[in-house]
């Protein structure tokens, strides 16, 4: 109990939010302790969705874990099929073909733009802006509609296999990807009109939540999140998988790390994948999508932590085969999960209307975190 | 700096910790493997982070249920000097006990709060060990090779 | 309303012809009901983001006077997007206790509908309907925005159904 509260004799009250409410971003549960309006004590409360995917994926196949895999974080779920794939390619040292590189490069960078947008969309209406999402959900659909012809599916893809990807691009696709990327660059402008810089936005993001440098890497948090803090922590560059070392792009960084520079390097990140998705599209030659491999694998025995740069920071599969068709354990490595920990430590002190601008700058996926 | 020079300085400071070998039969490791005994790890850890190796990212801890025991697997990166560490401890399954390196990492909190929910496993010194995903009530570890879930209403 | 609601018919059809007036006001009620179902804007999992999508520009669920409401007391329809794991199922069911009646459920997905994909999992509900009742159950792993507006149609004529009369 703070002094204030001795002297006054008022009492510390808790408050819950969640696991129903409009910005916790699905189900989060928060505990939080409060002296009036400044919060003492955080404490996230998870598992409203949990769903036990790593029981889950030592009873599934190799290959029909990447089913499963589009679930843990479904706004970004091509991102996770990356994921899913890399591990067992090591382990049995498959190599994929070319084309399909530059195919999963393309759909992962897209993915990213799709994620950020609702990022960019759901954290307006945390901060009080509802126009922003529906301008993000503008420009999402197109993206959807784009994997829709890919792979018929708008959320849950179920598009890269272990050696490749499942189908080849349809004809309309490339067009219609160079005809998106031309559309969506002065929409980026646009969002900064009308978000970025807008007073409101930045009274309520400029300078709450921030995050040193040395708190960034002690919670270890990945992605966007410690790139804000000044960090310049990128897989893709750091330790680069699939063909990411052929191609020219920066990684947005911020200074302070607060919620607006987290915002910010979300939003600077659409338009690096958008060069991205540009280079891989001009690189892109007929050829095979998939390598020779069994529709059921027997990767031999061993062991590998494969990570990915997804959208919302580093995602990893520690993966342990025994040489049978599943795996023996499947950790999943969720960047949200992660992030999310930092919550206990930067709540406390704020104002309790800065909860939900800090937890939305986070950028959280239940499916994640959970998993 | 190379696999070699992190092992032999970490050999050098702490001679009980050695190369994990993989079992015959199994793959290579990919990454540098270490085995450290549970009673010491978290003056490795703390070593490993602060030392002259700087080991500031925990990138995951993970628990691994072997049958005959149990592992707790820390997988360590340098962001400074972008090298990497896989460290492994063997806990006897009876008994899976071992000092926390939450206080190491902070980012060991939730992990390690994980990896009790689901294996059980006891980080002692850890400052809120509680049951993290699962259902209040919840019994039994599910990642345990062992668990049998047990029907109730909602099934 | 209500008191008119339950005492009305009742004194009406006592009445010979009174049944006529009790449809006739059955017709209005349930007209108005049906024009504005006001969900609660909550979500599970993945489906809610396809959920978000029929909020979004394009589908805009709003043309069927579906309007989202932050609190359960304004709601009157209540989607179980995703799936439903038994530590939530509680707190579900505490949602829909506090909707005021009539209330309806559209269970969405798979996940809700039998537990889909985690059918074998040990912490996940196998179908909301263990645990509420359901109106109108969508198909999909997630259904598609179309599907979403498809089920709010079905709902209405399911409302179009309904009596306050008490001979059912």
């Amino acid at each position: 109990m703070t002094e204030t509260l001795k002297n006054t004799g008022f009492e510390e009250m808790t408050l819950n939010m969640g696991p129903q409410h409009p910005s916790t971003h699905g189900v989060l549960h928060l505990l939080l302790k409060m002296d009036g309006e400044v919060i003492t004590e955080a404490r996230p409360d998870i598992g409203y969705l949990h769903r036990g995917m790593e029981k889950l994926a030592e009873k599934r196949t190799w290959g029909a874990n990447i089913a499963l895999s589009d679930r843990w974080d479904y706004i970004a779920s091509m991102s996770n099929n990356f994921a899913a794939v890399l591990g067992p390619e090591k382990l049995m040292n498959i190599a994929v073909p070319k084309r399909a590189e530059y195919i999963r490069i393309i759909m992962a960078e897209l993915n990213r733009i799709a994620s950020h947008l609702i990022f960019f969309g759901t954290y307006g209406i945390d901060i009080g802006a509802f126009t922003p999402f529906f301008y993000a959900f503008r420009e999402r659909e197109m993206i959807l509609d784009l994997y829709e012809s890919v792979c018929g599916a708008r959320l849950t893809y179920n598009y890269f296999r272990i050696g490749g990807v499942s189908a080849d691009l349809p004809e309309e696709f490339v067009p219609g990807v160079k005809a998106f990327i031309k559309y969506f660059r002065p929409k980026l402008k646009e969002y900064d009109t009308l978000l970025s810089t807008n007073p409101i936005f930045m009274d309520r993001t400029v300078g709450v939540g921030a995050i040193s440098k040395e708190e960034a890497v002690d919670w270890a948090l990945s992605g966007p999140n410690i790139r804000a803090s000044g960090i310049s922590f990128d897989i893709r560059k750091e330790d680069p998988y699939s063909v990411y070392s052929e191609f020219d792009f920066n990684i947005p960084t911020g200074k302070n790390g607060d919620c607006w520079d987290r915002y910010m390097v979300r939003m600077n990140e659409m338009s690096e994948s958008a060069r991205i998705i540009e280079q891989a599209l001009e690189k892109l030659e007929p050829g095979d999508i998939m390598a020779k491999v069994a529709k059921v694998i027997r990767p031999p025995a061993g062991e590998i932590y494969t990570h990915v740069e997804a959208p919302k920071g580093e995602l990893g599969v520690y993966c342990i085969s025994d040489g049978s068709t599943m795996p023996y354990r499947y950790k999943v490595r969720g960047p949200s999960f992660v992030n999310l920990a930092i919550l206990q430590k930067m709540l406390r002190g704020l104002k309790i209307a800065d909860v939900v601008a800090v937890l939305g700058s986070i950028d959280i996926v239940l499916g994640e975190v959970d998993r | 700096m190379t696999d070699q020079e992190i092992l032999a300085k970490i050999a050098e400071k702490f001679p009980a910790v050695v190369e994990s070998k993989p079992a015959a039969g199994t793959l290579p490791a990919y990454s540098l493997t270490v085995e450290a005994p549970a009673a010491s790890i978290a003056e490795v850890c703390a070593w490993l982070k602060s030392g002259g190796l700087k080991f500031d990212y925990l990138a995951s801890l993970s628990g691994v249920d072997l049958k005959d025991k149990l592992q707790v697997v820390y997988h360590l990166y340098s962001l400074e000097m972008k090298h990497k560490l896989v460290l492994k401890v063997n806990l006897d399954r009876a008994v899976p006990e071992l000092p926390s390196v939450s206080s190491v990492w902070q980012a060991a909190n939730w992990h390690e709060r994980e990896a009790y929910d689901m294996f059980g496993i006891k980080f002692t010194g850890h400052p809120y060990l509680e049951r993290i995903l699962t259902a209040e009530g919840f019994e039994g570890y599910p990642l345990l090779k062992d668990f049998i879930a047990k029907p109730d209403q909602y099934d | 309303m209500g008191l008119v609601l339950d005492k009305a018919p009742y004194i009406l059809e006592s009445f010979p012809g009174g049944s006529y007036v009790v449809t006739s006001m059955d017709w209005v009620i349930n007209w108005s009901r049906k024009s504005s179902l006001w969900p609660l804007s909550f979500g599970l999992a993945c489906c809610a983001i396809e959920w978000m999508a029929d909020v979004g520009s394009r589908n805009d669920f709003d043309r069927f006077g579906v309007f989202p409401r932050p609190t359960p007391r304004q709601a009157d329809l209540i989607f179980i997007s995703g799936t439903l794991t038994k530590k939530m199922a509680s707190r579900v069911r505490r949602l829909y206790e506090q909707m005021a009646e009539p209330r309806y459920v559209i269970s969405m997905g798979s996940c809700s509908n039998t537990g889909g994909p985690f059918y074998d999992s040990y912490s996940v509900v196998k179908g909301v309907d263990k645990v509420l009742p359901v109106d109108v159950y969508i198909a999909g792993c997630p259904p598609r925005p179309e599907a979403v507006l498809l089920s709010i149609l079905k709902l209405q004529e399911k409302i179009m159904t309904e009596t306050i009369s008490h001979k059912k």
